[in-house]
């Protein structure tokens, strides 16, 4: 029966080239709204490495000159003790870049002849405690650690993986990144702490103690505090008016974790929700497409199906031929568009996505259009099992 | 090998009831070439497709090879007329885009327990009685009207059914061409006693079998 039906497909190719152009498309679509899906479901399985519930962030816009290192951490200082001063806080901590902000450093080194990036960090010690970050190696930052003639470094697994193999990094030095700089000496390894949120790449990441007396000390671009459970909002402007207080010279915006991290979220879903808003409409056009040109077959061959129910055919075998005939059709498409997709994976077209991302989004893809093709064929399908042999032998 | 009784058929619609068939009596002994004969709308055809097992009677009663048919559904009627009955068409009714070795197999294609294999033997054979050996390989467009209804009789003969029913076989040929298909029909019932039931307009063509009987707006006259 199957070799009936290549024959009969492969003899009619010019009526089914239509519909195998259709599915085809449908099928890319499909698969590429499946795998952008797959990836964030892939990213979203992965540690986060920090709590963001009941945090807050202030985020701060200077608007003078550069003051200078020593005015810099003093600044940090005075604004840590400002929201320590409010009852809601209950741990402070200040860093350069905040989970859920827009802002990320990238730096880079070279291991064994290649170049590794890294997204880069600067916090302080009681940043472990307001993010709920809790080294799986070694410990965090500590007051004191200025003191070293090293810049101590917190480095996340899969940085340490890549550097260090399966050798235990504790102090170690961590490889140069740029001629002149002091040597970087690694305290404690985290599981990950993934700033761009749920969805991002889970990539290499190091914490530099932020307190120092370092010439290269930065403003203090974001204070990060944990509030006790059940806090409402209302605090904030109180908290505004004391940052105010200290330095009227600069712009405080005050988030709270959650509300950015569903921001970030957003930015990322809703391009991928439209897609599969379009994909849908898609598959619903190439559905109702798919019903009439398999209608329009139908009625077109009565007198066949006819000529089938007379030499023996039952209404099983018409179902399954009409149905067949699409399948054979149907696999035509997803081959050709197998073979187009795998190429992504097989020439490492995108970068960083799991080879997994790949495979299931493309067994999902095909389990949508062999669905697709069993719903739109049934209903032709049933019409062509009710052609009565005598009605369409005599029908023109 | 076929016995009809008080057969009755009766098209009916919202508005209307139309008796197409009326107290139609027949017995069809096997390896008898029967013709039926009558003008267009007696019920020739309709008499043809009950049969066939193309279609039930609304009263009386059928049988085929002593089994009573005429209460049987779909499913069993198919697999009868697979087994027992084949059909050759005025029109041919060839699937044009089969080649003519793949229009042949087809009733086999409903036969469970009949590989590919033994498929493609048999309906060798089949072309090989009708003379169309050369032309396995054609599509139906490909072939005259003759060789196209030669095709239409090895397809009604792949199964080796003990019944074949015409429905006007020469109807669409000319007169030397419907001698040619008119001397296979009778070899067919001659050499392998294959029951014969043909429809036609033709009297030379009823000349030909056994005995002929006549339909007249639905009622057997003769």
């Amino acid at each position: 029966m199957i070799v009936h039906l290549l024959t009969l497909v492969w003899n009619r190719w010019r009526s089914g080239m239509l519909v195998v152009v259709e599915i085809f498309f449908c099928f890319i679509v499909v698969y590429a709204v499946l795998a952008a899906g797959a990836y964030f479901a892939e990213q979203y399985a992965h540690p986060l490495g920090f709590s963001y519930e009941n945090v807050w962030n202030i985020s701060m816009e200077y608007r003078g000159e550069y003051p200078g290192a020593v005015e810099a951490s003093e600044r940090t200082q005075r604004l840590l003790q400002a929201v320590r001063s409010i009852d809601e806080a209950e741990e402070v901590a200040s860093a350069t870049v905040v989970p859920y902000g827009s802002s990320t450093y990238m730096r880079s080194f070279e291991l064994k002849g290649h170049p590794v990036s890294v997204l880069s960090n600067w916090a302080d010690a009681k940043f472990d405690d307001v993010m709920g970050i809790q080294p799986v190696r070694g410990r965090w930052f500590e007051e004191g650690d200025e003191s070293q003639n090293w810049i101590p470094m917190i480095i996340n697994e899969h940085l340490a993986q890549a550097i260090f193999g399966k050798e235990d990094p504790i102090g170690k030095l961590f490889p140069t990144m740029s001629e002149g700089e002091r040597e970087r000496r690694i305290i404690g390894v985290i599981r990950d702490f993934r700033s761009g949120g749920e969805l991002s790449v889970p990539d290499n990441y190091y914490f530099e103690y932020a307190v120092s007396k370092d010439t290269n000390a930065m403003m203090p671009r974001d204070i990060v505090f944990r509030v006790r459970a059940g806090t409402q909002a209302g605090f904030s402007e109180r908290l505004v008016e004391r940052l105010h207080a200290e330095y009227p010279d600069t712009i405080y915006r005050i988030k709270a974790l959650v509300d950015m991290r569903k921001s970030a979220m957003q930015t990322k879903l809703v391009p991928l929700l439209i897609a599969g808003i379009v994909a849908g409409f898609l598959l619903l056009m190439a559905g109702l497409g798919l019903v009439g040109v398999l209608w329009q077959n139908v009625s077109r061959r009565t007198r066949e199906i006819g000529l089938r129910r007379a030499v023996g055919a039952g209404v099983r075998d018409i179902y399954k031929q009409i149905l067949g005939e699409l399948f054979v059709l149907m696999s035509f498409a997803l081959l050709v568009g197998t073979l187009l997709v795998l190429q992504v994976p097989l020439l490492n077209l995108i970068s960083n996505v799991p080879v997994s991302v790949y495979f299931t989004s493309l067994a999902g893809a095909l389990g949508v259009m062999y669905l697709l093709a069993l719903v739109c064929g049934l209903y032709p399908a049933i019409l062509a099992t009710r052609i009565q042999p005598t009605e369409a032998l005599h029908y023109e | 090998m076929l016995e009809l009784s008080n057969i009755k058929k009766v098209y009916r619609t919202d508005k209307l009831e139309t008796v197409a068939l009326s107290e139609v009596n027949l017995v069809v002994a096997g390896g008898e070439f029967l013709s039926i004969m009558g003008p267009s709308g007696s019920g020739k055809s309709t008499l043809l497709n009950l049969m066939g097992l193309l279609d039930t009677p609304t009263s009386g009663s059928l049988l085929l090879d002593g089994e009573n048919v005429s209460t049987y559904r779909d499913k069993k009627l198919a697999l009868l007329r697979n087994h027992k009955v084949g059909f050759i068409f005025q029109t041919f009714h060839l699937v044009n885009d089969l080649r003519v070795i793949d229009n042949v197999e087809l009733p086999l294609l409903y036969r469970r327990g009949i590989s590919s294999r033994e498929r493609r033997a048999l309906a060798l054979l089949a072309l090989e009685r009708v003379g169309l050996m050369s032309r396995i390989d054609h599509f139906p467009s490909q072939l005259s009207g003759g060789q196209q209804q030669r095709v239409a009789i090895a397809r009604a003969i792949v199964g080796r059914p003990a019944l074949l029913l015409a429905d006007e076989p020469t109807g669409n040929l000319d007169s030397r061409m419907g001698e040619e298909i008119m001397d296979i029909l009778r070899e067919l019932n001659e050499k392998d006693g294959t029951t014969l039931i043909m429809v036609t307009h033709d009297p030379r063509m009823a000349e030909r079998t056994h005995r002929t009987i006549r339909i007249f707006d639905g009622r057997q006259v003769a």
